[in-house]
């Protein structure tokens, strides 16, 4: 009975999911890749690689749980990938900071942050900010992206992030630092002062 | 720069963190622990320094915001599937 029971959770139900997780996969894939057909690519791939391993499946985690661990791994395949292709974005990169001056690589008189007054929270409003950290996320050269995603979005240690896409580890907070930045610049540009 | 402006730029950032230092802190803060001399040097210069403690408020809002809508269990999902690419991934699961 008990047997049975347990079998029962552990079956995994591939026609209900489309309907049960499909758009919180695409959803989740979408906020980190900013393409629709990117997106719907790697829910594919999950749902095959899923099948194919379905026998592995133990029901240790949630149905949802394992779908989303497939995803995440796809995720990093690709950013891993999308780091090695080109390293010559760098000098798009225009600093905050001033250059030279008594007051070398502090706050340029235009860039530095001014005071957000955002409205009370609602949830409109992650919509509006999700939409705008996907437009701003996307514009960012590809190792920098690959950086954020993964130590940010995935929360993946920093070591391993090194590893997925090739950098030391002081590297890595340059990296982020200025991804930060021009993150940061990118929103108040289109979400506070719009 | 003049020769004075140099010796009081030194002068500054022997004890002050430049503000590009300060915010690569503020980030790394968010993931690890400072030393002790890094935590101590950041808060002084955050203590003197608006811009820099504006960028760390903001900086801990857009973390905030983006846990939000990243987790897995964000119930709110903008992004849906249309129909036709319910479709095709129908039929991509039928043909395994």
């Amino acid at each position: 009975m008990v047997y049975q029971m347990v079998k029962e959770l552990v079956k995994i139900n591939p026609n209900l999911w489309i309907a049960d997780y499909g758009d919180f996969l695409y959803n989740y894939a979408y906020s980190r890749l900013s393409s629709a057909e990117l997106s719907e690519d790697l829910v594919q791939d999950t749902f095959v690689s899923a099948l194919k391993s379905k026998e592995s499946f133990r029901g240790e985690s949630s149905e949802k749980t394992w779908l989303f661990s497939i995803l995440k791994r796809k995720i990093i395949d690709y950013y891993r990938k999308a780091s090695t292709k080109n390293e010559i974005t760098e000098s798009k990169y225009s600093s905050p900071f001033r250059e030279d001056g008594l007051y070398k690589d502090h706050w340029k008189n235009d860039r530095g942050p001014s005071s957000w007054d955002t409205n009370t929270d609602s949830i409109i409003q992650q919509k509006e900010f999700q939409e705008i950290m996907e437009n701003c996320l996307s514009v960012l050269p590809d190792k920098w992206k690959s950086v954020f995603i993964l130590k940010v979005m995935e929360d993946i240690k920093s070591d391993k992030v090194c590893k997925e896409v090739g950098c030391t580890s002081s590297n890595l907070w340059v990296i982020l630092h200025r991804a930060r930045l021009q993150l940061r610049e990118c929103i108040e540009i289109n979400w506070i002062n719009e | 720069m003049s020769k004075k402006d140099k010796i009081i730029s030194q002068m500054r950032d022997g004890m002050m963190l430049s503000c590009d230092t300060a915010t690569l802190l503020i980030t790394k803060g968010e993931y690890t622990n400072l030393s002790i001399v890094e935590g101590f040097q950041l808060k002084l210069h955050l203590m003197t320094c608006n811009l820099c403690k504006l960028f760390q408020e903001q900086s801990k809002e857009i973390s905030l915001k983006i846990d939000e809508f990243s987790d897995i269990n964000n119930e709110n999902p903008i992004h849906k599937l249309s129909e036709e690419q319910k479709k095709r991934l129908h039929q991509s699961i039928d043909n395994q």
